[in-house]
């Protein structure tokens, strides 16, 4: 396990948070998070209910007022304007919002606004892009069908859909497999993985289930009581290190490791 | 099949100014003034006098207000995230009702300065009340909503105190009849004011429909899609109640304009978009027509509106409910 | 969604009802009022019959206007009216020194001021819509009179053990009766004679007068909006049809002031506009309105203003004849000359007011 050090720093890093501390109203919910990510990396806030998660992701979505800072390639996030912010950091809270009967391609064209004018609507060229991502996704038949009327699983891909139309930096997820079945959750991470390997994106996911963060994240930041605890990193740490960490965060666990038919490792956790 | 759906919502459009002309069309001809085509083309001059002073604009009157009225329920149903939501919500129709006491009793200025007191107040409400939300919890909307019910309850209990000050002799009549809203009094100078109003806040408000509907999501889901959520509804609810108040400080208040149309539009056209906007004050706009026609044929004199909006109203909603359920 | 569209409709079935039960809830109130009206008319009547002499023998049994069967044990020496008709009755049958309480606000009629100004400093009882019954327990009167309105306080006045009568005088016949009434109860049968005779002679002396003439086309105002108007069922009806003109809003049966537009006005066209005596508006202002120039009345002038100086003739108060009177004189100036006028103002007020 890597203990974060400031002066190890080599270059200028992707995106950065540094010395967050927040909380709600006099109480204080995390205190002095720092850590770092790289382009092309996914990191996941690994910790109990309350330990924080939710409000580290809120201060980094400058959602919730905070000391410290978070900056994207040197350039601080709080001092962004609102559409600034939007064009470099999308944000996916725990409960979208969407309580009107709205087409799928209406809710997928909400993405550009950040980039369109206030009276500006989206282009010819802008709605077909909009299509494409839709079909990419397999959601080309549901083009004109009312959200509402989709299941979890849908819905939550079109949300993706339109996380990939703001096509910003920072991607920011707030619990997003907590209402999808199994084989959901897997085409969900593996979208989401997709775009950061592809593209110039880094991803800070709250995860509802912590194999899944072993599956397919990059670094894991530990939370208890709003303390960074550590970080892991599953593809070298090895599995000694991180049941250590996993029994610091949850209690008694064993974490185990398997291999596929293709020799990938991959991780199993039970509680004891 | 998305150009499919754009036709069928174009239809709907058409079909329903088609029906709004014909009810205009009979606003014109229905009246208590003998009015006859071949004496107005004759140039009979109390025949022109009565259609272009008072006919024609009660009837431009019903149709503007109704629009109006039917757009501003969409716009704050979409904001609010509810379906109840009327645009008394922050206190417009209270304000006005206070206003309007205020002006039968104190103003001398007759029709005119009932109802520049009436826009006072309602803008005063309004005012107070997102001013209110602002000092007490910054960005949500249901601050917003509880600093209107406040308000509301204090603009009630104005009202309360200025009808037992009235005269029930005189002016508590009075008081009472605005407060029901009827089109009676209209004339051609009545209707300049609440028609600019509402038409250049119409026209504002329908072109930012886009940032309308993002203020229907989760405060923090809209701030990171690029809208400053505080200003914006600020500046919407504003517009929109201006539009209310200019309405209503003419009319009096007319109830259950902004709850039914935007209700049956979206039941017709099933998603939210532009067409829903203009389709949900198109829809007003027909509903007023036709209240205003028969609260001015049906009995001898003249009966409040809001009888026959409420009376049309509601088995049509039931209608479109029914038949969206057999869907 | 279930919910949501069983929500909608009570919420709609409420506004609904909310929407139709204003306006209906005049209409009940006056439809059952009518129907005691009948009752009451004709028990009255029959009192009449009975009591044929000028002096009431007490124990009395009475009848008042809401068909309500009250026993005044003797002459009643200290009475509280809560209704200025009433209140102008009592004076008018010289009763004023027996009032030890009025309605509110004494100190808007002129009338108190001119011939009975301890009036003003009498302990104020309340409205038409709000009696103050610990102002009436305080006063103990032997008898108090109210306007039907107020209907509801009957059962705790009984309980105080004060006599109460009601009077609707919403048409001539029964302000007739709501006069003759009060004489019996008061003992004053002679003034009610006295009175009810100068009213029929004055009133007949102007009829025969006008009988031959034409009848105008009058339309009469309310108080506070130039757009309400009296149909037949109001007293101010039969104000201008005893004046010998013809109100151009008798098609209309509202039992209170009726709203009309704009349009019906200029679609009756009244040869004259009366606008009514504590009117908000004045006669400037309607000569003024464009929306009236097509109107016969406005193109020539023809907008008076119901006199209020000692009274406002236009409610149904005992001096209303005069107010028929002084129509008479603007509708046929001619035959019905202003100094018979004059004069029977003169006459009547000296006689039953003392002025």
């Amino acid at each position: 396990m890597k203990e974060y050090n400031t002066i190890q720093r080599e270059r200028e890093c992707f995106f950065e948070i540094h010395n967050i501390t927040a909380g709600y109203g006099k109480k204080e919910m995390i205190h002095n998070i720092n850590f770092s990510l790289n382009s092309h990396t996914l990191t996941c806030l690994i910790g109990a209910n309350g330990s924080g998660k939710t409000t580290l992701l809120k201060s980094i979505a400058n959602q919730l007022s905070h000391q410290g800072t978070c900056s994207i390639e040197g350039e601080s996030l709080e001092q962004k304007s609102v559409k600034e912010l939007a064009r470099d950091v999308s944000y996916i809270p725990q409960k979208t919002g969407i309580s009107i009967s709205m087409s799928v391609l209406d809710v997928v064209l909400m993405g550009y606004n950040a980039r369109l004018k206030l009276l500006e609507n989206p282009s010819k060229k802008q709605i077909q892009q909009a299509c494409e991502v839709l079909s990419k996704i397999g959601l080309e038949k549901e083009i004109d069908t009312d959200y509402l009327n989709l299941s979890e699983g849908q819905k939550q891909l079109v949300i993706l859909a339109r996380m990939m139309i703001e096509n910003t930096k920072i991607l920011l997820l707030d619990e997003p497999d907590s209402a999808l079945d199994v084989p959901n959750r897997f085409r969900m991470m593996s979208n989401i993985r997709h775009m950061v390997d592809t593209e110039e994106k880094a991803g800070i996911l709250c995860l509802h289930d912590p194999m899944l963060a072993l599956e397919f994240c990059d670094q894991l930041v530990l939370l208890k009581a709003g303390k960074c605890i550590g970080i892991l990193y599953p593809k070298k740490d090895s599995i000694g290190v991180m049941e250590k960490a996993f029994c610091q965060v949850y209690g008694n666990v064993s974490l185990m490791e398997c291999f596929d038919k293709e020799g990938k490792r991959h991780f199993s956790m039970i509680g004891i | 099949m998305e150009i499919v759906k754009r036709t069928k919502k174009i239809q709907y459009i058409i079909v329903i100014i088609l029906i709004l002309g014909v009810c205009f069309f009979l606003s014109l001809s229905a009246g208590k003034f003998p009015l006859h085509v071949p004496d107005l083309f004759r140039g009979d001059e109390t025949a022109l006098s009565v259609f272009w002073t008072l006919r024609f604009p009660r009837s431009c009157m019903a149709v503007i207000a109704g629009f109006g009225l039917g757009v501003v329920g969409i716009v704050y149903q979409t904001i609010f995230q509810n379906p109840l939501a009327a645009p008394d919500i922050i206190g417009v129709s209270a304000g006005a009702c206070g206003g309007a006491a205020f002006g039968i009793l104190f103003c001398a200025g007759g029709t005119v300065g009932v109802t520049l007191c009436a826009f006072a107040g309602s803008v005063i409400a309004v005012i107070s009340a997102l001013g209110l939300s602002m000092v007490v919890r910054g960005k949500s909307h249901l601050s917003i909503v509880l600093s209107g019910l406040a308000v509301q309850s204090l603009a009630q209990t104005v009202l309360m105190m200025l009808k037992l000050m009235a005269d029930p002799e005189k002016e508590l009549a009075a008081i009472e009849y605005w407060i029901m809203g009827s089109l009676n009094a209209i004339t051609a100078k009545d209707i300049m004011f609440p028609i600019g109003v509402t038409a250049i806040c119409m026209m504002i408000l329908i072109c930012l429909y886009r940032q309308i509907f993002l203020l229907s999501l989760h405060e923090d889901e809209a701030t990171l899609l690029g809208v400053s959520v505080g200003i914006l509804r600020l500046v919407i609810l504003l517009l929109a109640t201006l539009v209310v108040a200019a309405i209503v400080s003419v009319t009096g208040v007319i109830g259950f304009v902004g709850l039914v149309a935007p209700h049956c539009a979206r039941l017709l056209l099933k998603n939210l978009c532009v067409e829903t906007l203009v389709l949900s004050g198109l829809i007003g706009s027909v509903l007023l027509l036709v209240a205003d026609i028969l609260a001015r044929t049906v009995a001898k004199s003249e009966l409040p509106v809001s009888v026959f909006t409420s009376l049309i109203g509601v088995p049509f909603l039931v209608w479109l409910m029914v038949r969206k359920e057999k869907n | 969604m279930k919910k949501r569209i069983i929500i909608l409709l009570l919420c709609g079935l409420f506004l609904l009802l909310q929407g139709c039960t204003d306006k209906i809830k005049t209409k009940n109130v006056s439809l059952t009022v009518q129907e005691t009206m009948t009752i009451a008319e004709e028990n009255v009547e029959a009192e009449e019959r009975e009591e044929s002499d000028f002096e009431t023998s007490y124990p009395v049994v009475v009848t008042d206007q809401l068909g309500r069967q009250v026993i005044i044990e003797e002459e009643p020496q200290t009475i509280v009216s809560g209704y200025y008709i009433s209140t102008s009755l009592l004076i008018a049958l010289g009763q004023e020194e027996k009032l030890v309480g009025v309605e509110n606000n004494p100190e808007k009629r002129p009338i108190y001021q001119k011939c009975a100004p301890h009036i003003m400093n009498l302990p104020q009882v309340g409205t038409v819509k709000e009696l103050d019954l610990e102002q009436c327990a305080l006063l103990q009167p032997d008898l108090i009179i109210l306007p039907f309105k107020l209907k509801d306080t009957a059962e705790s006045l009984e309980q105080l053990g004060i006599n109460v009568l009601y009077i609707k005088p919403e048409s001539k016949k029964l302000l007739e009766q709501a006069t003759a009434l009060l004489g019996i109860v008061t003992n004053s049968n002679e003034q009610v004679e006295k009175l009810q005779s100068m009213i029929l002679e004055k009133t007949k002396e102007m009829q025969d007068l006008v009988e031959k003439s034409e009848r105008p086309t009058v339309y009469i105002t309310g108080n506070s909006n130039f757009l309400t108007t009296a149909g037949c069922e109001m007293y101010q009806h039969s104000l201008i049809e005893t004046a010998g003109g013809e109100n151009v809003a008798k098609e209309l049966n509202d039992f209170s002031w009726a709203e009309i537009s704009y349009e019906q006005l200029l679609a009756w066209n009244p040869e004259y506009i009366i606008l009514a005596a504590d009117a908000k508006f004045d006669i400037e202002t309607v000569l003024k309105d464009e929306n009236l120039a097509g109107c016969k009345a406005v193109k020539n002038g023809n907008v008076y203003q119901m006199p209020s100086n000692i009274e406002s003739w236009d409610s149904p108060i005992p001096g209303s004849m005069l107010g028929s009177l002084w129509l008479a004189n603007v509708l046929h100036s001619d035959v019905y000359d202003v100094s018979r006028y004059e004069s029977a103002v003169e006459e009547f007020y000296g006689e039953f007011y003392g002025l």
